[in-house]
C-alpha cells in the first residue's frame, strides 16, 4: 500500500491507456484486516475475452466484486471506460458464480432473465409484455426457448448457468463480468457459452471471466491475468501464460507474501495494527 | 361440561380479526420464506416489544402510531446490535441474532411487568393474545354521508396492515423478488438489495404490532412461518403463493376459532375459557402439514402416486422384454418364470399380476392360457423398443464408458427404462453397433423401418 503516489501532478489511473474497458489502479483489498487482494494494477482492453486465472483463494472473485463495488476496498480506484462504476453501471453486466442463489427459488427462467433489464424499467413499474418477448428471445439465443416457462429448479446445472448468462445479455452491457461461467458445466452448455462470448467479442464488447482450468485457459481468451493475491502477469495469452509465469503464479514463492498477509490479520485482530 | 354456542356477532368478529391478523402475516411471511430468513423475521417480531411496552408507559396511549413508532426503532435497534456482534465480535448470525433478539424481548417483558400497576396492559396478553376480547374493545368509524360503523378496534388497524403489506408486495413485486432472489446480483445493476431488506424488515415490525394485542407476539410467529411455507407446497410460482397465505388464514380463522368453542374445556367449566389464538396457530400448523401432504410438485402423496406409476411402468416393460428375450430364443414365457423373474426382481405378487392384467388389456400380450403368456405382434413391436434401448446402452457403455461387458447389465436395465426415442436415437447414433457386448442383435427402430 504505496503512501506517496507517485506524481502527485497527474491523477491516479491518469497514465493508463485511454481505451481501457476496465482500469484498476493500486488496489488493496482486506477482509478482517487480512490483504486479499494487493496492489492490483490493470488494464482490460475493449473488446477482447479477458480471462483472470490463478489459484483457491488467489482473490479471483473478489476482483470482480471489487470491479462492482461490492467489496470494501483499502485503497485504489476502479474506472469503467473512463469514469467511476457507480455512473457507469448501465455498462456492466455480471454473471455471478451459480451456486450463489437459492435455485429452489420460485421463480420461471424467463422472470430471471427479464431481471437483467429492471435497470432500464426502473423502480415501482411492472415487468412489461415486452420485456418477457425480449427475455424469451435472448433465451432461444442461449439455445433455451422451450425451458422460459421451467421453474429455475427443474434446470440441469448446464441450464441454469445459461439463464445467468441470458439475465446479464438482458443487460445489453458494454463489458460483461463471469464469475466462472464455465464451471462443471455440460459439453453442449460449454459450447452455446463460449459461442456467445465471441458473438460479443465480435460485436467490440468486452469480456472479463474467472476461470478455473488452465488448461483451457489458452484456448479461451485472447488476454488473461495470472493472480495470485498480485499480478504474477498480464497481457496477450500467448505472452502471458508461460510455464514461469504459471509457476510463479502456483507455486510456493508466493509464500513470503502470505505470510506478511497473515501477521497484518493477526496484528489487526489484536489491535496493533 | 357445557359447549358455548356460536354467537354470530362476538364469534364472527373474532373469526374475521383472526383471519386479518394471519393474512397480514402471511405477505411479509412469504418473502422471509423465500428469502431463507424467516428466523429474522421471528427476530424482529420479539425484537419490537420493549418498543411497544416503552410507548406505553411514556404516553399512557394504546395509538397504533405511537406503538409502531416505538417498534420500528427497537426492531431497527435489535437488527443494528445483531449486526454489530456478527461484525466485530464474530459471533455466528445465528447467535449473533438470538442473542439480540430474546435480551430484547425480555427487556420488554420486564417492562411490561414492572410497569404493569401504571398501565393496563397484561403480559399474557402480549405473549398470547386477547383475541376473545377483540369484539368488547371497540370503535366507531363514521364515514361522511354514510351511517357510522362500531367495529372492533383490531379490524381497521389490521385492515390497514393488511393492506400496506399487500400494495407493497404488489408496487416493489419485482424489487423484492429480485433483492430475495439475487443480493448480488441486485447490488451490482444498483436495485439497493439493503434497502430492500430494511423495507422488509419494516413491514413485519408492522404487522407484529398489529397483531400482537390480538393473536400475541409468539403466535405471531407462527403465522409468519407457518402459512407462506404451506401456500408454498401448493405453487412454485411466487404471485400464487403470495395470494394463496392469505387464503389459508381465513381457513385457519374459520377451523381454528371454531374448533375452540366447539371443543368443551378440559380442566375449567367456565364459559369462553378458550384459546382462539392458540387454536388458529395449531390449526395453520395443521394446514401446513396438509399442503405438503396433497401440494401438486412437492407433496407427499402424489410423490408417492408417482413412485407407484413408475414402478408399475418398469414392471410392465420389464414383462414385455422377459417375453421378448424368450421369443428370440424359441422358448414360449410359463407364468412360474415370470414369477421367479419379478421376485429376483423385488417386485410383489400385485404388482406383477397388476403389470399382465394391463398389458393383456392394451392388447399387448395374450395371457388367456392358464400356463403361458405370448406376446402379441403389437407387444412385440412396444417389446424391441426396450431391448433396444437396453442394449443400445450395453454397448455404449462398454464402448464410451470402457465398463467390462458383465458389469453393464444391472446399469443399462434401469437406463432402459428412461431412455425417451430421442435419447435413443442419440446413443444409436453414438455407438454405431448392431451387435451387443454379449452377442445379441440390436433390434432396429421400427418406427423409422
Amino acid at each position: 500500500m504505496p503512501l506517496i503516489h507517485a506524481t502527485p501532478a497527474t491523477l491516479p489511473g491518469a497514465e493508463h491507456s485511454s481505451d481501457a474497458a476496465i482500469c484498476i489502479h493500486d488496489l488493496t483489498v482486506a477482509y478482517d484486516g487480512r490483504p486479499v487482494l494487493w496492489d492490483i494494477d490493470l488494464d482490460f482492453p475493449t473488446g477482447s475475452v479477458c480471462g483472470i486465472v490463478g489459484p483457491n483463494g488467489a482473490g479471483k472473485s473478489t476482483l470482480l466484486k471489487a470491479i462492482l463495488g461490492q467489496v470494501a476496498t483499502t485503497s485504489g480506484r476502479v474506472l469503467v471506460h473512463g469514469a467511476s462504476f457507480d455512473t457507469q453501471r448501465r455498462m456492466v453486466a455480471y454473471v455471478p458464480q451459480r451456486e450463489s442463489v437459492d435455485w429452489e427459488f420460485p421463480v420461471r427462467a424467463v422472470d430471471v432473465v427479464a431481471m437483467g433489464a429492471y435497470p432500464r424499467i426502473g423502480w415501482f413499474r411492472g415487468v412489461s409484455r415486452a420485456v418477457i418477448d425480449e427475455a424469451r428471445a435472448v433465451l432461444d439465443r442461449v439455445g433455451m426457448a422451450d425451458l422460459a416457462m421451467r421453474q429455475i429448479g427443474r434446470l440441469s446445472g448446464g441450464q441454469q448457468q445459461r439463464v445467468f448468462l441470458a439475465r446479464a445479455l438482458m443487460q445489453r452491457a458494454q463489458v460483461y463480468l463471469l464469475d466462472e461461467p464455465l464451471a462443471s458445466v455440460d459439453a453442449s452448455t460449454e459450447q452455446v457459452i463460449l459461442g456467445v462470448l465471441a458473438e460479443l467479442k465480435r460485436e467490440g464488447r468486452t469480456i472479463i471471466a474467472v476461470h478455473h482450468d488452465l488448461a483451457t485457459a489458452s484456448q479461451n481468451f485472447d488476454w488473461c491475468v495470472l493472480l495470485n493475491m498480485r499480478v504474477i502477469a498480464a497481457g496477450a495469452t500467448a505472452h502471458t501464460l508461460t510455464e514461469e509465469n504459471v509457476a510463479r503464479t502456483y507455486g510456493g514463492r508466493l509464500t513470503i507474501l502470505s505470510e506478511a498477509a497473515e501477521a497484518l490479520r493477526q496484528a489487526a485482530s489484536r489491535g496493533v495494527a | 361440561m357445557p359447549v358455548r354456542p356460536f354467537i354470530p356477532e362476538i364469534d364472527g368478529w373474532i373469526i374475521a380479526v383472526g383471519a386479518l391478523a394471519g393474512a397480514a402475516c402471511a405477505i411479509p411471511g412469504a418473502w422471509l420464506l423465500v428469502r431463507g430468513r424467516v428466523m429474522a423475521g421471528d427476530a424482529v417480531t420479539h425484537a419490537v416489544l420493549p418498543g411497544i411496552a416503552g410507548a406505553f408507559l411514556a404516553f399512557q396511549s394504546r395509538d397504533p402510531l405511537l406503538m409502531l413508532a416505538g417498534a420500528a426503532v427497537s426492531g431497527v435497534a435489535c437488527l443494528l446490535l445483531a449486526v454489530v456482534l456478527e461484525r466485530t465480535l464474530r459471533v455466528d448470525r445465528g447467535a449473533a441474532l438470538g442473542v439480540a433478539f430474546t435480551a430484547f424481548f425480555a427487556i420488554g417483558l420486564v417492562m411490561i411487568v414492572q410497569g404493569a400497576d401504571r398501565v393496563d396492559l397484561d403480559p399474557s396478553c402480549v405473549l398470547y393474545g386477547a383475541l376473545e376480547l377483540t369484539p368488547i374493545d371497540v370503535v366507531t368509524i363514521s364515514v361522511p354521508g354514510l351511517d357510522s360503523f362500531t367495529v372492533p378496534r383490531a379490524v381497521p388497524i389490521l385492515l390497514v396492515a393488511l393492506v400496506v403489506c399487500g400494495l407493497v408486495s404488489w408496487i416493489l413485486f419485482k424489487e423484492l423478488r429480485l433483492s430475495a432472489f439475487d443480493p448480488g446480483f441486485a447490488a451490482a445493476i444498483g436495485a439497493r438489495p439493503l434497502v430492500v431488506d430494511l423495507l422488509l424488515a419494516a413491514l413485519v415490525a408492522m404487522v407484529s404490532v398489529a397483531a400482537f394485542e390480538s393473536v400475541g407476539s409468539i403466535l405471531v410467529v407462527a403465522l409468519l412461518a407457518a402459512l407462506p411455507a404451506g401456500a408454498r407446497m401448493l405453487t412454485s410460482r411466487l404471485g400464487p403463493m403470495l395470494l394463496l397465505g392469505p387464503a389459508l388464514a381465513v381457513v385457519a380463522s374459520i377451523v381454528g376459532h371454531l374448533a375452540a368453542i366447539a371443543v368443551p374445556p378440559l380442566a375449567s367449566d367456565a364459559l369462553g375459557d378458550t384459546s382462539s389464538a392458540g387454536s388458529i396457530a395449531v390449526v395453520a400448523g395443521l394446514l401446513f402439514l396438509a399442503c405438503a401432504l396433497i401440494g401438486p410438485e412437492r407433496g407427499i402423496v402424489l410423490r408417492v402416486l408417482r413412485e407407484r406409476r413408475l414402478r408399475e411402468r418398469i414392471a410392465r416393460e420389464e414383462l414385455l422384454a422377459l417375453l421378448w428375450r424368450s421369443q428370440e430364443r424359441g422358448l414360449p414365457v410359463q407364468r412360474v418364470a415370470v414369477r421367479e423373474h419379478f421376485q429376483q426382481m423385488a417386485v410383489g405378487r400385485r404388482v406383477m399380476m397388476a403389470a399382465i392384467n394391463a398389458l393383456a388389456r392394451s392388447g399387448l400380450v395374450d395371457a388367456r392360457d392358464e400356463q403361458r403368456i405370448l406376446l402379441t405382434t403389437e407387444g412385440s413391436r412396444e417389446a424391441s423398443r426396450v431391448i433396444r434401448s437396453h442394449r443400445l446402452w450395453e454397448s455404449y457403455l462398454t464402448e464410451q464408458a470402457s465398463l467390462r461387458p458383465d458389469h453393464v447389465h444391472a446399469t443399462a436395465s434401469r437406463l432402459e427404462h428412461v431412455t425417451g426415442d430421442a435419447l435413443a436415437a442419440q446413443l444409436a447414433s453414438e455407438t454405431n453397433a448392431t451387435i451387443d457386448p454379449h452377442g445379441h442383435q440390436i433390434p432396429q427402430d421400427e418406427a423409422r423401418g
